[in-house]
């Protein structure tokens, strides 16, 4: 049993690595790096045209950046982590060998955080540059912000290997782009919905805050602009929710997926 | 009777089209046996179903209907899928892996340690003459090169059963002939092989029995030596050191297929043999090898397979 652990591990990894070389070797990748930390750079220039108030400019503009970039990464890696696999027939390839549909997905899942916390890597880097450089103190404050930023970037690649199992490319790009700009309005549709007077709008507004992830949850980054402290079981929830939305949507994409005609 | 080592159970396959996903079955009720240590041929038009049988059997598809048994287990559980070997049948790979990273995860997910995998790796390079193609990102591979990476990775694992999806496709005549050299050589270690071919020649070289299919059913099986050929023309290989030789013959029912500097593959009518012949005796060409060309399989289909329609069912 340990012995089919280990090999179902190793599976699982060899996946995950060769998703992550490809995904380095692509220009796209490459090119989202190199375009955030240029306006990361371009930041304490921008700054300056701000009057006051210089070092929220630079940390506002940074955790900006840091989460669209992740959002576009996985954007892009996402819509053609599945689809591109099925299409191409690679998946067949690896497919043939002794690896289940649950284990691909895995290691898809696996090799796309593999890239993601590549590129947190390199911009939440630069961005702790940009912060020294610009006399900027760096805080605990910072560093749970910028993790959670990455939290929400996997929840994001979880949400998109689920779209990904069943839908086209732009769909799957749709999907995603409304759980991540609603999952951080989601307080403000419930507001809606207590304020609204149809009844329908209400339920609607009400299922939609309940079935999207509330993102506002690990939202750290107004806490370390305005260096407030962050107790330790708001830090405790976020994991949790960060494990608990990864690990549903991982299952709902499995069972999904294996169930699935791919030809 | 040798034990099956792979069955199609009365296995219907379905796939669903355009907006309101209408049903089209595209494999019909097959039911075949192959048995361990055999090779069987499947031929047919395109679309014939060719390739979701051998998917079928790859387990990489779960039928509809009915079963796919490999040694015994469902063919779609991944314990059934440890000894067996698949080509697909478009070569797309990874352009941005190397040949070598991409054989070492296929090895990996196989399950073979590092060590091993890399001397199976390089072994099957060799055999598949790769060995200086491994550090390049297969994205410049040719199609040629990448089906024969594609057979590299279906044999690296040394696997009992093979289903090779038109292996010959993109090959060279150079790597034809050695390809089947490779699968005569795997024949005669007692693999199971099951591949599918438009070439009908490679179909008779190497199988012990061939699968007749059009139109997602099994119209025929049987042995190759009772399909009673259509002679077409010859296939011709040879060498001519001056051109001029070649002048009485062309434009008289002679196709050049490949010229090399002084090597020629032609296709001649019949009648023109003699004249090739001469060449040959007056030394004036040199003969390389000399071949019938048969009808192609559509016109076996019409003579073999929707003549008995209704017999198919099944052959050990």
């Amino acid at each position: 049993m340990a012995g089919l652990r280990a090999g179902w591990g190793l599976q699982i990894w060899a996946l995950a690595r060769h998703v992550w070389i490809e995904a380095l070797r692509d220009r796209f990748t490459q090119a989202l790096c190199l375009i955030g930390v240029i306006l990361l750079a371009s930041s304490m220039v921008l700054s300056r045209m701000a009057i006051g108030n210089h070092e929220r400019v630079i940390q506002n503009m940074g955790f900006w950046v840091i989460w669209v970039s992740g959002f576009f990464g996985v954007l892009c890696l996402g819509s053609n982590l599945v689809r591109h696999e099925i299409q191409q027939r690679t998946i067949f390839l690896i497919l043939s060998r002794p690896l289940g549909r649950n284990s691909f997905l895995l290691g898809k899942y696996c090799g796309m955080i593999l890239v993601l916390a590549t590129i947190f890597l390199i911009l939440s880097t630069s961005f702790g540059s940009v912060m020294l450089l610009s006399g900027i103190r760096v805080n605990a404050q910072h560093a749970v912000a910028g993790l959670f930023i990455f939290s929400e970037w996997i929840i994001l690649a979880a949400f998109s290997v689920f779209f990904a199992g069943f839908t086209s490319p732009p769909l799957h790009n749709f999907f995603l782009a409304g759980v991540a700009f609603l999952g951080h309005w989601c307080n403000d549709l419930l507001l809606f919905a207590q304020n609204t007077e149809s009844h329908m709008i209400e339920i609607a507004l009400r299922v939609l805050f309940l079935i999207l992830p509330n993102l506002e949850c690990i939202n750290f980054r107004g806490a370390a602009l305005y260096e407030d402290p962050i107790p330790g079981a708001m830090i405790a929830g976020g994991l949790f929710f960060t494990v608990a939305w990864i690990g549903a949507l991982i299952c709902a994409s499995a069972a999904i997926f294996s169930s699935r005609k791919i030809f | 009777m040798r034990e099956p080592a792979v069955e199609w159970l009365h296995s219907t396959y379905c796939i669903r089209l355009g907006f309101w996903r209408r049903k089209k079955v595209i494999l019909h009720d097959l039911c075949l046996r192959v048995a361990q240590g055999m090779t069987l041929g499947l031929i047919g038009p395109n679309g014939a179903g060719k390739t979701t049988v051998i998917m079928l059997g790859a387990g990489l598809l779960k039928p509809d209907l009915g079963r796919v048994q490999v040694a015994g287990r469902d063919a779609f559980d991944v314990a059934s899928k440890r000894g067996i070997g698949c080509l697909t049948e478009r070569p797309y790979f990874y352009p941005r892996l190397t040949l070598l990273e991409w054989m070492h995860m296929l090895v990996g997910l196989s399950g073979i340690g590092r060590t091993e995998g890399r001397r199976a790796v390089e072994k099957q390079l060799d055999l598949l003459g790769l060995r200086d193609q491994g550090p390049l990102q297969m994205g410049t591979l040719s199609k040629g090169q990448l089906q024969r990476a594609g057979l590299a990775q279906a044999l690296v694992h040394r696997p009992s059963l093979l289903f090779l999806d038109e292996p010959m496709s993109g090959l060279d005549p150079c790597w034809r002939s050695r390809l089947l050299e490779i699968m005569l050589e795997l024949k005669r270690a007692g693999r199971t092989i099951v591949f599918s071919s438009h070439i009908l020649s490679d179909v008779e070289t190497i199988c012990d029995e061939v699968v007749l299919m059009d139109q997602g059913k099994l119209r025929w099986t049987g042995d190759m030596s009772v399909i009673e050929k259509t002679f077409r023309m010859f296939d011709i290989r040879m060498e001519a050191t001056r051109q001029e030789f070649l002048s009485e013959l062309r434009g008289k029912g002679v196709l050049v297929i490949h010229k090399c500097r002084n090597t020629y593959h032609l296709r001649v009518q019949g009648p023109l043999l003699d004249k090739i012949l001469a060449l040959a005796a007056t030394r004036k060409i040199r003969l390389e090898s000399l071949n019938p060309v048969y009808a192609d399989f559509d016109e076996l289909l019409t003579r073999f397979g929707r003549e008995n329609a209704g017999n198919s069912g099944w052959r050990v």
